[in-house]
């Protein structure tokens, strides 16, 4: 075990993190996005949002990521849109976690007990308050801890893109390994960031769910 | 689509196909048994033996599954632990799945009612047997729906083992692609392949859940 | 004079810095069936749960048929607790029914009868299966051996709940409000079962808020409040010649609950 590498490296690794960063949360913001029309098509009530929804879901889920990036990759190419490698990898990432988010979402609003939805229907509310403010806030809390889950996932999930090419922590600690002839060194350091950001995400999803737990 | 070209490489994608179901089986073999040990020995009163099984199931979840292939593969002969691709391929699987199994099995004992457990004692039954017939039972049926999904997780896994070049289906038809121009062909078989492994295991997943859990079925 | 079956002296029993029972004494004769009455929260199930030692009592003694349940006396008189094989040997031979039936879910109602008879009597499989069908006939649910438990009313859940217990032929049965968790119309078969019981002379002690029954089949009643036995007596002093003022408001608050 050399540490030199761990200290030698820190600077690089800590860049290509906040790259993993900006990466998983541009995923994670624009599969929010998606996973909300998904879910309100899924929830529309009419045959044909509900069907699509429902294969997109399906397709994006049974696909794996990997796959999907490769796909994307090479989709692009062949039809002659030769687009940066990170457009490739944060719509990967956005699609993918797309289809996540829609189950997640859908789930939190199934969570919400009917006899909310019919207490404000018989108060007189209309449908926009009852979305607005019924429904959709107590949903809303449900679905921040496994959203904060869905996060750490997808910042594993990102690890991948690294197969096209972007300086992100895996291809950084990679790109260490091969200069340093020091694979162990340079992996666990790379690691080590990963975890690092993890259980902080980790820690936050627990107080959030505990302070939602206490229903403030 | 190319048919020639997949029908030429049909041989070395059947044996692709064949290690991705192989490296699928075992690792996940070997993260069921790894996870159990660890659910289990999670439930030791040694404060130190919990904080260590903590330990290693947090860092096997809180990194990605390719970094630490390339920890075992890559780094391992460091350390004087030299694998094939496969071994480490495989070794890898068990270890990330067995931190999934070992926390769906111990949500699933814990769901199992104290009653339960306090009826078994009140007639005199010994703490191997409460094990046995009445905890490993219950935690096995409310377990089981994580553990169908947690399979299928995994199987999209196996695609990561090409990186490090385990020779399975995705690795092959890398190789088929690179070596016939036919990648965009090849990566959407890819997808497909997948979509309908991930639908028929789902499926199937969800028949072995009904008979689980049948019996839960009540009159009302 | 017999020993009693059930001996306990000055128990007492804390969760934390809440004290549930404060001294109590109880005996239990053999054949006698005793009814703990008293308001929620009064100690009356932790009392219960102390005599199969499944809540540990801290202080006092709990004795069946004159031996010691949870721990073990030294040279010099210090308690130990008990050998787990000999606590569960003598759990063999006291029968709990609970409130909530705590039946296996995943094993049939023969299944949940037969398996203690196995697993802990060892008897072969065939005679355990012959003694857990001839309980349940003796419950009267010989025809819903093959049900799974979430497929039968609560009612005869706990009927097989009482066949499992017998099934071990125990010396004494303990009850914890065997009825609370029932829906009203169901409560009456579950009572006429342990009727039988009574008056074939087993030795109970029955945690219970079904007063008639209580009036009608018990030998004694013992009421308990903030963790201590307050009266103790037949069921007419307790119920109408009590001067304990607990008492009287504990019945009349149920009389008035209870009146159309």
């Amino acid at each position: 075990m050399r540490f030199s590498v761990f200290s030698h490296s820190f600077g690089y690794l800590a860049h290509a993190a906040g790259v993993t960063l900006a990466l998983s949360l541009a995923g994670i913001a624009l599969g929010f996005v998606i996973g909300m029309a998904v879910c309100v098509a899924r929830l529309s009530g009419k045959p044909w949002p509900e069907r699509l929804g429902a294969a997109y879901v399906s397709v994006f889920r049974g696909v794996p990521l990997l796959v999907l990036l490769l796909f994307i990759y090479y989709f692009l190419a062949t039809v002659g849109l030769d687009v940066p490698a990170l457009v490739a990898a944060i719509g990967g990432l956005s699609l993918s976690s797309g289809a996540y988010q829609a189950e997640i979402l859908r789930g939190a609003l199934n969570a919400v007990p009917r006899g909310q939805g019919e207490a404000a229907v018989a108060l007189g509310y209309g449908a926009v308050d009852r979305w607005r403010r019924i429904l959709l806030p107590q949903a809303v809390r449900i679905s921040v801890p496994p959203l904060i889950n869905e996060f750490i996932l997808l910042i594993k999930a990102s690890s991948l893109v690294s197969v096209v090419g972007i300086a992100e922590l895996t291809r950084v600690s990679m790109n260490i390994a091969s200069m340093t002839y020091r694979p162990l060194e340079a992996y666990l350091a790379g690691g080590f960031f990963y975890l690092v950001i993890n259980l902080t995400l980790a820690g936050l999803g627990s107080l959030a769910e505990r302070r939602l737990a206490r229903g403030a | 689509m190319d048919w020639d070209v997949l029908i030429r490489y049909a041989p070395s994608l059947g044996r692709g196909f064949l290690v991705t179901i192989a490296c699928w089986a075992s690792g996940c073999a070997l993260g069921l048994a790894l996870g159990f040990a660890v659910a289990l020995a999670a439930g030791a009163r040694s404060l130190a033996l919990r904080a260590v099984l903590r330990v290693y199931v947090e860092i096997l979840r809180g990194t990605p599954f390719l970094m630490q292939l390339f920890i075992l593969y890559a780094g391992g002969p460091a350390v004087g632990l030299r694998l094939s691709a496969t071994e480490a391929g495989i070794l890898g699987l068990g270890l990330y799945s067995s931190a999934y199994f070992s926390e769906i099995f111990r949500a699933g004992f814990a769901a199992v009612p104290r009653g339960q457990v306090e009826a078994a004692m009140s007639v005199g039954m010994a703490p191997w047997d409460i094990l046995a017939r009445v905890r490993l039972p219950n935690a096995l049926v409310a377990a089981t729906p994580p553990i169908v999904n947690t399979l299928i997780v995994m199987s999209k896994e196996t695609v990561v083992l090409s990186i490090i070049t385990v020779p399975e289906l995705m690795y092959q038809m890398q190789t088929m692609a690179a070596e016939t121009f036919t990648a965009f062909d090849a990566i959407f078989a890819m997808a497909v392949f997948y979509w309908c492994l991930v639908e028929v295991v789902s499926r199937l997943g969800r028949r072995v859940e009904q008979r689980a859990t049948a019996f839960l079925a009540s009159r009302a | 004079m017999t020993v009693p079956m059930i001996a306990m002296r000055a128990v007492g029993k804390s969760f934390g810095a809440h004290q549930v029972l404060r001294g109590v004494d109880l005996d239990v004769a053999p054949s006698e069936v005793v009814c703990l009455i008293g308001p929620s929260g009064s100690g009356k199930s932790t009392l219960l749960r102390c005599v199969n030692f499944l809540e540990p009592y801290d202080e006092g003694e709990v004795r069946i048929a004159g031996e010691l349940i949870g721990y073990d006396l030294d040279s010099e008189g210090e308690r130990r607790p008990m050998a787990p094989s000999r606590l569960r040997a003598m759990r063999r031979e006291i029968g709990m029914v609970f409130q909530h039936f705590n039946l296996w879910p995943h094993m049939t109602a023969l299944e949940n009868v037969s398996e203690p008879l196995r697993r802990v009597r060892g008897l072969p499989k065939g005679e355990a299966t012959d003694r857990a069908a001839a309980m349940l006939r003796r419950v009267g649910l010989a025809d819903k051996a093959g049900a799974h438990p979430l497929r039968l009313s609560g009612g005869q859940q706990q009927r097989v709940a009482i066949a499992r217990a017998l099934a071990m032929q125990p010396r004494l049965m303990l009850f914890d409000e065997p009825t609370s968790a029932l829906d009203p119309e169901l409560v009456g078969e579950v009572l006429e079962v342990m009727r039988a019981l009574a008056a074939e002379g087993m030795t109970m002690l029955i945690v219970t808020h079904e007063m008639g029954f209580a009036a009608h089949v018990a030998s004694r009643i013992a009421f308990i409040d903030g963790g201590r036995i307050l009266e103790s007596g037949p069921p007419r002093r307790v119920f109408h010649e009590s001067a304990e003022p607990r008492v009287r408001q504990f019945l009349q608050t149920y009389h008035d609950r209870n009146a159309f």
